[in-house]
């Protein structure tokens, strides 16, 4: 198994960089300040949230990654690369079905590829600055330790690198809590649980192998197959205002809604609106008469008044006059609840 | 010989309908137990009603259309034999659509509790011992009783798949990195 030991497998290269890079960090605070500080304290609860967040985007590095939720196990090879401007990642599948998800993102635009070999189909997903509510961007790291308690804990290995643990403490019970292991030097995440209110780990993603910060190679970003003749999907959706459809949906205590889309699942026409706590995020689906347009097209909903929960995600549908109001996110299944039994109709304006 | 396979034919053949009815577990209990009695009799309708599981399976997964049937059953058949019972309590069901799906589900949720057995001790390298211990990924509960809960092991029920793929496309700007928002869902799609 690919997980064993694989600290002791890694890149002894890789891993002379990553200590001599150390090396000059804690050099340059020694002389910089003239004391012995340690890197950690260096960074305030707003710089640890900014440093793990430019890190994802700006920092190349290529591994193992494993993922763990509801007893499943999956691991997959992500290799990043940053070219000055644009952010390259690529996730390739190890276990089960091979996919793969190319994605391109800058500060403008944000696309994903999701490759389909058996069906030789590609799907692309695309989000563009310009979908977004005006102005309801990303959270700011204050925003996020306006619901988070950010705690300092441990420095710990994983993958064979220096991390400092940080934990993220719910204010309240609607949202997860997370621990996360952050790369000292280079502020790479490379640890990441998600916490229940029981404080069980629900969901885990952690590098079993990484190198950071080598130059890569640009062949290493395209997908493995000749993708000549596949046909391509693309996602389709735009801006809409739910509220002018007659449609209430307001935002859970401490979250915003960051998007208000119209689009199709599945097959019928559906309003989608987003709501985002800067870590957890919760989307709404309305389908307006969905129940009456097509005879025993309830059947092949989910039912009503039907909860689901899977690792972290929680997912619960209640119908609304002759509408099928769905709730999905990453929260704990109180808030899904909640949030569906706060959609209205008002009646269309 | 050729006669008695004629004769069990045309009691397949009149009792197909039947057949359906009860692999749709729309069938009355004391119809069904006749039903179930008729298929063990009859070898000719058991193929049969292998055959209308096969369609199904195949209309569902394009892998389950290539294995070799006869085969692939009777090995199954011998590592079940060979497995303790698993004791879970079916709970009811809010919508008939599910019900195809729910019985493998209890069975994935057996084995994925093998997965989370094996995968633990295979994560706990050197330097994470310390961390497994204080906080050890847990399984999910099958079912809960105070709620209306569905928990399928291998996912939410796949008609909430287009929900998951729309959520999905339209988060995952945060803190925890996307790769997470993928692998929460390889296989949606």
């Amino acid at each position: 198994m690919r997980a064993v030991g694989v600290g002791t497998h890694r890149n002894s290269a890789a891993r002379m960089r990553g200590i001599a890079s150390t090396l000059v960090v804690a050099a340059g605070v020694l002389i910089g300040s003239g004391t012995i500080a340690q890197e950690s304290r260096a960074r305030t609860d707003v710089q640890w949230i900014q440093a793990v967040r430019q890190a994802a985007q700006r920092v190349n590095y290529q591994g193992t990654v494993v993922y763990q939720s509801s007893g499943e196990m999956r691991s997959s090879r992500i290799t990043h690369l940053f070219d000055g401007t644009h952010s390259h990642e690529r996730i390739q599948t190890l276990d089960g079905k091979p996919r793969e998800y190319i994605r391109r993102r800058s500060d403008a635009s944000d696309q994903v590829q999701c490759f389909i070999p058996e069906a030789r189909r590609i799907v692309v997903e695309h989000r563009n600055v310009d979908d977004s509510f005006p102005g309801l961007s990303n959270a700011s790291p204050e925003e996020i330790l306006e619901r988070y308690t950010l705690k300092l804990g441990d420095v710990e290995r994983v993958a064979g690198i220096e991390c400092q643990m940080l934990t993220l403490e719910p204010k309240d019970t609607a949202r997860y809590g997370y621990r996360l292991w952050v790369d000292r030097a280079s502020g790479l995440l490379l640890r990441a649980q998600t916490i229940n209110e029981r404080r069980e780990v629900i969901e885990q993603i952690a590098f079993t192998d990484v190198r950071i910060g080598e130059k890569i190679d640009r062949a290493k970003l395209r997908p493995s197959w000749s993708t000549e003749g596949w046909s391509i999907e693309r996602s389709d959706y735009r801006k809409a205002d739910l509220s002018q459809h007659g449609w209430l949906v307001p935002a859970p205590a401490g979250f915003r809604k960051t998007r208000e889309v119209a689009r199709r699942i599945g097959g019928s026409d559906a309003m989608q609106a987003v709501f985002s706590d800067g870590l957890a995020t919760v989307s709404v689906f309305i389908e307006p008469h969905s129940l009456l347009s097509v005879p025993g097209a309830a059947s092949q909903m989910p039912s009503g008044d039907a909860l689901q929960i899977h690792g972290p995600t929680s997912a619960f549908s209640r119908r609304v006059g002759d509408s099928l109001v769905t709730v999905v996110g990453e929260v704990p299944p109180s808030t899904v609840r909640s949030v569906a039994g706060s959609v209205e109709f008002r009646g269309a304006r | 010989m050729i006669k008695q396979t004629v004769e069990s034919q045309v009691t397949a053949t009149s009792t197909i309908e039947r057949i359906s009815i009860l692999l749709d577990g729309e069938m009355d209990r004391s119809d069904a137990a006749a039903a179930i009695a008729a298929l063990c009799a009859d070898p000719a309708l058991r193929r049969h009603w292998h055959e209308l599981h096969r369609v199904g399976d195949a209309l569902r997964s394009e892998e389950v259309a290539a294995l070799d049937a006869a085969d692939f059953c009777s090995r199954v058949a011998a590592l079940i034999a060979t497995e303790p019972t698993v004791l879970v309590p079916r709970a009811p069901l809010a919508a008939s659509g599910m019900r195809l799906y729910w019985v493998p589900g209890l069975a994935l949720a057996a084995s994925a509790a093998a997965v989370a057995f094996i995968a633990v001790p295979l994560m706990r390298t050197p330097e994470t011992v310390s961390v497994a211990k204080s906080a050890p990924p847990t399984v999910e509960v099958v079912a809960q009783k105070s709620l209306p809960t569905i928990v399928n092991a291998r996912g939410l029920s796949p008609s909430f798949n287009p929900y998951l793929a729309a959520h999905r496309e339209l988060t995952g700007n945060s803190v925890v990195p996307r790769a997470t928002v993928y692998l929460r869902s390889a296989e949606d799609r």
